[in-house]
């Protein structure tokens, strides 16, 4: 299963799109903790990629493509910025940084996803969630699984 | 996102309703500036109807603690849905925080 989306850069269509992929996450069952991890990981790359990428440019488009293949969920969120460094983000875990007002974006990513790998040039993040946990159906399940 | 605010004694609990997001967060923050300048001193943030927090809700959750912080008011938060309590556990705002289990027991020995 395939999904490929764009999104203009204003923070109030983030949901839409979001949506979208969480309708196809219950198509095919996914974990309640799951679907929270990969709608949350999502999020915070289209608000970093609108906001520091596109810097809210609405006349550039973030792109979104979806993959859903042997239990994983592949995602990529490309801008059309400049790209940046992820290892320069200070960790927001230290003592020194916990009342910093923002910089959890990147660091919840790269802890709730299985995989994250951004481009050379860092407008393009692609996150990989391992899906340990199908909802307790399999006789549906595997009916879903069939028609892809 | 729905916030409601009443008094137990003198503590003031909010009630939040909703997602703390990046397009509820602002909304949130203007409801808490009412009672930071009323220099309210007991706040209990209640947010057993919150089932999702984004980088932005934390963010403006440390917000209105730093705001509370420096006029020496306390904030306390209870009833976290365990998937936002994680949030709280792996970026480690749980050390900045004081969080209890229920209102009722936020509410008591402030």
């Amino acid at each position: 299963m395939n999904k490929q989306l764009s999104v203009a850069s204003d923070l109030k269509k983030i949901r839409h799109a979001v949506d979208e992929i969480i309708i196809m996450l219950k198509g095919l069952q996914v974990d309640e903790s799951d679907m929270f991890d990969i709608r949350l990981c999502l999020e915070e790359a289209l608000i970093n990629a609108i906001k520091y990428g596109n810097k809210f440019d609405k006349d550039l488009e973030v792109k979104i493509d979806f993959a859903y293949v042997n239990d994983k969920i592949n995602i990529s969120v490309e801008d059309k910025g400049i790209g940046f460094d992820h290892n320069k983000v200070p960790d927001p875990t230290k003592e020194e940084n916990l009342l910093m007002g923002n910089g959890r974006g990147v660091f919840l990513i790269k802890h709730l996803m299985d995989e994250v790998r951004f481009n050379k040039k860092g407008n393009r993040l692609t996150m990989v969630k391992h899906l340990k946990k199908i909802k307790e159906n399999p006789k549906e399940t595997n009916r879903k699984r069939s028609l892809l | 996102m729905k916030i409601a605010q009443k008094q137990n004694n003198d503590i003031t609990i909010f009630n939040i309703d909703g997602d703390i997001d990046i397009n509820s967060s602002p909304e949130m923050r203007e409801a808490f500036e009412g009672i930071a300048n009323a220099k309210t001193m007991k706040i209990v943030v209640n947010l057993s109807n919150v089932s999702y927090v984004d980088s932005s809700g934390l963010a403006t959750l440390v917000e209105m603690l730093k705001k509370t912080r420096s006029y020496g008011a306390k904030l306390r938060l209870a009833s976290l849905a365990p998937k936002v309590k994680s949030l709280f556990e792996i970026t480690k705002l749980e050390q900045l925080f004081d969080i209890f289990d229920t209102e009722e027991e936020a509410s008591a020995n402030f």
